[in-house]
């Protein structure tokens, strides 16, 4: 465990730390997303939950995006992965608007793996398989394909014929992983992928994330709200509180030293619970400690 | 008449009783649903003498437009009920389960007026009507079931189905689970319906004959007919309303709609 967490942090100081020169691999630009629903008297109600986020992700670069629980971090990634459409604002994968592609071309290019893993019944070659076989992989060709993702992933080839429903929380997170590498993305949403998992599952995740962007390079961005984490692999990060992102910087000096009072107040883990800037919590600050 | 037993007004009143049992557990229990017990049983009385009524009218007359409008309206009553079972805030909910309702009624029908039946005019009612009912009521289940198991199989599985998405997969593509269950859902009283016909359950139009002393070669025939007409409607009714509520879950662009479920 401790050569994984050594490889882990290993791969962030590999890892590209300057901001994105030239082109940025992901530039959104002035995003925002509004929630609207129907309500039960057949009015609509309006909810802002991202207003005015911008931020660019370098070219295999593991970006951070941290920040407090409802902050509209999993709102974020769906905008990216185009799951919703941002009601403003712009995003550019390779200096092309993601408006005008093809929406199924824009998600091979940018996958996500989600918070909990959302695994398809069936075996764990199934899941891998479903990939392969939208990415228009011959059937006999995708076992082998298969299999090389699920090692990229960290599990073992006999894993390709287990019932997926069957395994572990961990061992699913990283089939959902396999899943989404085997489409061969650009770049990789992941949506705090160790929330379900005890601590030293979690790590392993870290490290495989970390390894993964190293040994492939692709581009990561990395929703977190554990700072620890954000600290070990991300070379950059954006701290979104409340809908709006309040600060982005490179992640030693985002955390060492913040320019923006919300920022300071989260680190220190005494920003209020509604991801407003209160005053100071009345227990003491938690060195690294989120928001529960 | 030889064999027929008839029924007086007073038989029927005395067949009261038996709905008043239900009223009476359902008080008793408190199951909230005595109202409904009470309008229903004014209803059933109510709308059998009316529509007995009306179809003498019809059958007088003959006339295509009033045979027709007839049809127009146990569509629309079978759209409103097929609608109303689907609990969500979807929009446009019964115009969904009129066209599904209407495709399988009409092609089946059509197809039973051309080929199986020829009557002449094709509008003969004393055919046209009792096999419209027939084939509607059925589509009209088979359409609630496969629109209401459709919406809660995406619901359920919308990790899944979102997941898929994101893989970059079609909406198609990425509810085809849902769509089959639901339609699976949908079909299945008919399938069993087609296995034991007569074995449980003897069919409307055969029991009335069988009543009415009756019963012919010709009974057994129409109701083999009818079966594998309601088949058809309940197949088409459903991949009809499957299709269109696919279409109003997502979007153009492969997103789901999660304000609907
Ligand atoms: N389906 C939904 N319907 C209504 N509101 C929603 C929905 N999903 C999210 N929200 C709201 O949008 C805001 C942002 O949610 P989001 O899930 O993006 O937060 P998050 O930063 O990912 O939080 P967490 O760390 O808890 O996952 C929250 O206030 C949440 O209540
Ligand atoms: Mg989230």
């Amino acid at each position: 465990m401790t050569f994984r967490l050594l490889l882990g942090s290993e791969a962030r100081m590999g890892g590209s730390t300057a901001t994105p020169n030239g082109e940025a691999k992901l530039a959104v630009e002035g995003l925002s997303f509004t929630r609207s629903r129907a309500t039960a008297d057949g009015g609509r109600s309006e909810r802002e939950v991202l207003r005015d986020v911008s931020f660019s992700v370098g070219e295999s670069e593991v970006f951070g995006v941290i920040g407090p629980s409802g902050a509209g971090k999993t709102t974020l990634l769906r905008l990216l992965n185009g799951l919703d459409t941002p009601s403003g604002g712009s995003i550019a994968l390779d200096g092309q608007d993601v408006a005008g592609m093809e929406m199924t071309d824009l998600r091979r290019r940018v996958g996500m793996v989600f918070q909990t893993p959302a695994l398809f019944r069936g075996t764990v070659g199934t899941n891998v398989g479903y990939a392969l076989e939208l990415d228009g992989v011959p059937r006999e060709e995708r076992e082998g394909r298969g299999i090389a993702c699920l090692e990229r992933a960290g599990l073992p080839p006999s894993f390709w014929a287990r019932d997926a429903l069957e395994l572990s929380q961990g061992e699913q997170q990283r089939v959902a992983f396999a899943r989404a590498l085997a489409a061969e993305p650009e770049v990789l949403l992941l949506d705090e992928p160790t929330s379900a998992l005890d601590p030293a599952a979690a790590s392993r995740i870290v490290a495989l994330v970390g390894g993964l962007n190293k040994e492939v390079g692709v581009t990561i961005v990395f929703v977190t709200h554990l700072l620890d984490q954000a600290r070990q692999i991300c070379d950059r990060a954006l701290v979104l509180i409340g809908g709006e992102g309040v600060e982005e910087g490179t992640i030693p000096g985002l955390f060492d030293c913040p320019a923006c009072e919300a920022t300071r107040l989260f680190i220190e883990g005494r920003l209020d619970p509604h991801g407003l800037v209160g005053n100071a919590a009345p227990d003491g600050p938690d060195a690294g400690g989120g928001d529960r | 008449m030889t064999g027929y037993f008839e029924l007086t007004w007073l038989d029927v009143t005395i067949s009261l009783s038996l709905v008043g049992v239900l009223l009476v557990v359902a008080l008793v229990q408190r199951l909230g649903i005595a109202r409904g017990v009470f309008f229903g049983m004014i209803r059933t009385f109510a709308q059998l003498m009316i529509i007995g009524y009306v179809l003498k009218f019809l059958f007088d007359l003959s006339k295509w437009y009033w045979i027709l409008l007839m049809l127009a309206v146990m569509l629309v009553v079978a759209a409103r009920t097929a609608a109303q079972r689907d609990e969500s805030r979807q929009p446009g909910r019964m115009t969904t389960a009129g066209v599904a309702i209407a495709a399988g009624a009409v092609v089946t029908m059509a197809t039973v007026i051309a080929f199986v039946v020829r009557i002449r005019p094709w509008y003969t009612p004393e055919i046209v009507i009792p096999l419209s009912g027939m084939v509607i009521g059925n589509t009209m289940n088979a359409v609630a079931l496969t629109t209401t198991r459709f919406r809660s199989e995406v619901s359920h599985q919308r990790g899944r189905v979102e997941a898929a998405l994101a893989l970059g997969a079609t909406s198609s593509q990425a509810s085809s689970r849902p769509f089959r269950e639901a339609m699976r859902a949908g079909l299945i009283p008919t399938m069993n319906a087609l296995m034991v016909v007569g074995l449980v359950q003897l069919p409307g139009m055969m029991s009335g004959q069988i009543i009415a002393g009756i019963l012919s070669v010709q009974a057994v025939r129409y109701q083999i007919v009818v079966m594998y007409m309601i088949a058809s409607g309940a197949a088409i009714g459903s991949l009809v309303a499957a299709l269109l509520m696919r279409r109003q879950l997502f979007t153009q662009r492969h997103q789901l709609r999660s304000e609907y479920l």
